[in-house]
């Protein structure tokens, strides 16, 4: 079966007065119907730009999707006209905001929001797709949404707002819901329910999605595979459960030391990754995370490694890191027991 | 909502007597009389004692205002001291020909401010951006009075196109456009420059993303869910803006000689006609707060989160 979606070298610049911001720099991946995937990085990796890319919803100026194609079940979304890529937006590919405080539109009710869509994809009448959207929101839980579903936005909480953009999201049956960010605005208990809900739906429905997040946590049961980016660009694709067991990137790493774990004594600190991202306008040499790797070596200020499949795993496992490629000095390195980082820790403080 | 209403309309008769104590106190203080005669001899004292005793200004100024505000009460709005007939008169003569130019200035300020706001919003240095800076430049820098006297020097005078005397029946176009354009210019430039930013800035919102992400075109993104929120902010200075609009008309009718409010205001506060004065400055005051509920309401209704009914 061909695949759902298939990216290669997506490349997104924003072309502003300080220069270019490679905000996304040569993205490859494929996701299959029905897969879930999630997308992790600090922020300003270039997620959301890799999400709004998939959809062409780029403003331009100052973005411009420069290189790469993107498939989508069948066809390259990159070389579709306006019309062709309207036919795809909320239909087949829906998306869902960060933030559901500021994605809905003030002065227009709940239901007119979601009926909008039905009406210009699916060509109902006003009074089928109230029906549908009644149905809707039956399904993502909001609670009497008979009488609700005719409220402004602003007489929803955060929560509520967020199923809302869920249930607008999975109005027309898409094959891929791309999520970003959907719950970091949100309560932690609230969070959990939402992706939940959002795992829930997918599987019922069958949808692929795609969820983005800069919280390795909330990925881990949540999707099939993770990819890691990091300034860009892609720098480690696994199955979660391996990216878990066995992560090999040393970015990979420092996002998983800086997730609070319940099974660790209170007197563990937690371990941010120290330093910042690269200037997406003047990139270094090299490996674009080298400036804050504990582990590097000259190479890895020279040349950029590829993203490679690493060896000691899953076939599917691939990471971008000089260290970790056949014969590097971070292959049998487990982060775990690995005394580099506490040493260097205990070094600075 | 209706509470609201009603609270409303109890604060505005509260509001006009402020103004009328105000307005009442300065022209009473401003030196100066309606018997005083710059052009010919000075009023035998003895006359003026009567004038004053028959218009009541013998009396002390609260006592005045309390008579006044007793007349007032019952709807009599007093005599001209100038041309000694009913204020409710002159009134009713002036206001039908004022509210039309007022109206007429705002109507033609929204009709071009809107859409050349938002087409320029839409085309960020195209022909229609420079035209909105030029008109929001002179609209708001150039004074209502220079205007005045460049329009009938040129317009009027030099090039012979356009009358500038008077108002005639209210359906000469010709007649009216010099001060119904003179008086629109401040608002429509200014109108335009909100028109624009608020366009500019709802197309930057989340919620415009998320329509785009609809696949709706960007026609119906621009309609369903730019227009309307856009004209929130716009809406709530057509307020502040018919007041100055009623400012104008003090400027524009008189330059035009317009029989309307504005000109009579400025012709009762030279001759201290102390009657025309207050039902004057009270006309304007009430017009104000009218346009000013108004727009709270329509407030309510564009947008749900104002809820009128705290
Ligand atoms: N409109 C824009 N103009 C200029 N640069 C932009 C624009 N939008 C995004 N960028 C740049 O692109 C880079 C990637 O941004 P992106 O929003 O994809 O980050 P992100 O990974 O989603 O981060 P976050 O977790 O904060 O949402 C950032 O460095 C940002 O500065
Ligand atoms: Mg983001």
């Amino acid at each position: 079966m061909p695949d759902l979606l298939d990216v290669k070298g997506l490349e997104t610049r924003f072309f502003t007065r300080d220069g270019e911001v490679h905000a996304v720099d040569g993205v490859s991946f494929r996701l299959a119907a029905g897969e879930t995937l999630g997308i992790v990085g600090e922020s300003g990796c270039g997620k959301s730009v890799t999400a709004l890319s998939l959809m062409r919803l780029i403003p331009y100026p100052p973005g411009k999707i420069t290189a790469g194609t993107v498939m989508f079940d069948g066809q390259d979304v990159l070389k579709m006209d306006d019309d062709e890529v309207r036919a795809i937006r909320g239909n087949n590919m829906a998306m869902i905001f960060q933030d559901p405080m500021t994605s809905l539109n003030p002065v227009l009710t709940i239901s007119r929001q979601i009926t909008e869509a039905l009406e210009l994809h699916l060509k109902m009448n006003r009074t089928d797709a109230r029906k549908r959207c009644l149905e809707l929101l039956e399904m993502v839980g909001i609670p009497s949404a008979k009488v609700r579903m005719d409220d402004y936005p602003h007489q929803f909480s955060g929560g509520m707002r967020q199923r809302v953009m869920i249930a607008m999201a999975l109005s027309c049956n898409p094959k891929l819901i791309l999520a970003d960010e959907p719950t970091t605005a949100l309560d932690v208990t609230i969070q959990a329910q939402i992706l939940e809900l959002l795992k829930k739906l997918a599987k019922e429905f069958g949808t692929a999605f795609i969820l983005i997040t800069h919280d390795l946590g909330v990925v881990a049961g949540m999707t099939q595979r993770i990819h890691v980016m990091y300034a860009g660009r892609i720098v480690e694709k696994a199955d979660t459960g391996e990216l878990f067991a066995n992560p090999k990137m040393p970015y990979t790493w420092g996002l998983l030391r800086s997730i609070p774990r319940l099974d660790e004594s209170r007197r563990a600190k937690l371990r941010p990754i120290e330093g910042l991202p690269p200037d997406l306008i003047n990139l270094p040499v090299g490996c674009c995370f080298a400036a804050r790797c504990q582990y590097k070596r000259d190479v890895c200020t020279e040349k950029e490694p590829e993203l490679k499949v690493v060896p000691k795993a899953k076939p599917d496992h691939e990471a971008r890191c000089w260290g970790t490629q056949e014969g590097g000095w971070l292959v049998d390195v487990d982060y775990r027991t690995d005394t580099t980082v506490m040493a260097a820790v205990g070094a600075a403080s | 909502m209706s509470h609201y209403l009603v609270r409303r309309l109890l604060a505005l008769p509260l509001t006009l007597l402020a103004v009328a104590l105000i307005t009442f106190a300065l022209a009473h203080a401003t030196p100066g009389g309606p018997w005083d005669r710059f052009d010919e001899k000075p009023l035998p004292l003895q006359a003026e004692i009567n004038l004053n005793r028959y218009y009541g200004l013998d009396l002390p100024v609260h006592e005045q205002f309390l008579v006044y505000i007793g007349n007032l009460v019952r709807l009599d709005l007093g005599t001209s001291i100038q041309k000694g007939r009913p204020v409710a008169d002159i009134i009713g003569e002036g206001l039908p020909v004022t509210a039309q130019l007022g109206l007429q200035s705002l109507l033609l300020a929204l009709a071009v401010a809107i859409p050349l706001g938002v087409v320029s919003a839409l085309r960020r240095n195209s022909l229609a951006d420079h035209a909105t800076t030029l008109l929001a430049t002179v609209g708001t820098t150039i004074p209502n009075f220079v205007l005045c006297v460049f329009f009938i020097l040129y317009f009027g005078m030099t090039l012979r196109l356009l009358p500038f005397v008077g108002w005639g029946d209210g359906l000469d176009v010709r007649r009216m456009l010099m001060p119904t354009v003179i008086l629109a210019l401040p608002a429509m430039g200014f109108l335009t420059r909100l028109v624009r930013s608020s366009v500019l800035e709802v197309l930057r919102a989340d919620f415009v993303r998320t329509a785009r992400a609809k696949g709706l075109r960007e026609r119906s993104v621009l309609r369903g869910h730019v227009l309307k929120n856009a004209f929130v902010p716009v809406l709530t200075v057509l307020g502040p803006a018919t007041a100055n609009l009623v400012v104008g008309s003090f400027i524009v009718e008189t330059f035009f000689s317009i029989p309307g409010v504005g000109r009579l205001f400025i012709q009762s506060v030279n001759a201290r006609d102390y009657p025309v004065i207050m039902a004057t400055t009270l006309l304007y005051a009430l017009a104000i707060g009218v346009a000013n509920l108004a727009v709270d309401l329509a407030y309510g209704a564009l947008d749900p989160r104002v809820k009128v009914a705290q």
